[in-house]
């Protein structure tokens, strides 16, 4: 049986154990979507507590034909979604980028621009971000993309593409990027 | 001037091309400048997003999650107590229309066998005495 499967096999027999794994294994995706969406970071601790809430309470709904990784991000989606409507997310001031503790997974050649993309990402609309993200930071298919979002996969690519022009140019604006021009 | 394969080259970045149109784009990118110079800046757009992400201790979101799910049980517990929960009450209540059922066919039987003790009372000695009550002046009742 699939790994995550058994984990909900175990929760749904009464076993929190079983939903502390899933929990375990899926919280740094659910916190990187969150945080690419929403650029902040005890803002995307929230969303992603919410969304695990949220499966927690409608476990019942899950349907093992489905995975469980697609169900999550569209529920994370969701919730940064939400989080974005109520608080009418404005695109943030390029000094205010970030201002958080981060663990970074690879040295990058220029820190700088990490920082400047996360502010790039600000100013793309909302339907292209998450396109680029689930792809970029979770490496996610397109037709991972299309489950999780509940979109074709032609509208996936379309969303990609469109996402990667704009944070192009955004980055060329502030002068990053412009030897690979 | 942009190239009409840059929908390809998206693809191709994203690894979603078949054998044949990867094989194409990348005899394509050997000649086409532009096309070659937009897959450096999404490679390194790719790379600055891929290095943007964050990890945080399982252990610590775990805590930190637990006391709002034990909120969740609160709550649901709650409305467990207040509220008609049609899922759980179905199946409680499942076997009160058999039981049902059986009570009507069980008195309808009664009924049928014992029809002729309800006829009598109805319209036998009972009923009798009953009229001659109301015929009788001495009973009473200064009719």
């Amino acid at each position: 049986m699939d790994e995550d499967l058994e984990y909900i096999k175990r929760f749904k027999e009464g076993d929190l154990g079983g939903f502390e794994m899933l929990v375990k294994k899926y919280q740094n995706r659910a916190l990187n979507i969150a945080y690419s969406l929403a650029l902040n970071f005890s803002s995307a601790q929230d969303i992603a507590q919410e969304a695990f809430i949220k499966v927690y309470n409608n476990i019942a709904l899950f349907r093992a034909e489905s995975k469980f990784s697609s169900w999550l991000y569209r529920i994370v989606v969701n919730c940064s979604y939400d989080y974005l409507r109520k608080n009418k997310h404005q695109p943030i001031p390029l000094d205010d980028a970030v201002s958080v503790k981060l663990e970074y997974d690879a040295k990058a050649q220029d820190p700088f621009a990490k920082e400047l993309v996360h502010w790039a990402l600000s100013k793309i609309p909302l339907e292209y971000r998450s396109a680029v993200v689930l792809r970029e930071i979770e490496g996610l298919s397109y037709e991972d993309i299309s489950r999780a979002l509940k979109i074709g996969i032609g509208t996936v690519e379309s969303r990609i593409f469109r996402g990667r022009q704009l944070l192009r140019e955004a980055l060329l604006k502030r002068g990053v990027l412009k030897d690979a021009v | 001037m942009r190239c009409k394969n840059l929908r390809m080259l998206n693809k191709y970045i994203d690894n979603e091309l078949s054998a044949k149109d990867k094989e194409y784009i990348e005899a394509h990118l050997t000649g086409c400048s532009y096309c070659r110079s937009e897959l450096k800046s999404f490679m390194r757009i790719k790379e600055a997003l891929g290095a943007n992400k964050i990890k945080s201790d399982p252990q610590n979101f775990w805590e930190m999650l637990t006391p709002r799910l034990k909120e969740e049980d609160v709550i649901i517990e709650k409305e467990d107590a207040f509220s008609f929960n049609i899922g759980l009450w179905s199946k409680r209540l499942m076997p009160v229309p058999v039981v049902i059922a059986a009570s009507v066919i069980i008195l309808l039987n009664l009924n049928f066998t014992n029809r002729n003790l309800v006829d009598e009372y109805i319209f036998g000695a009972s009923f009798n005495k009953t009229v001659s009550l109301l015929n009788d002046n001495s009973a009473g009742l200064g009719l």
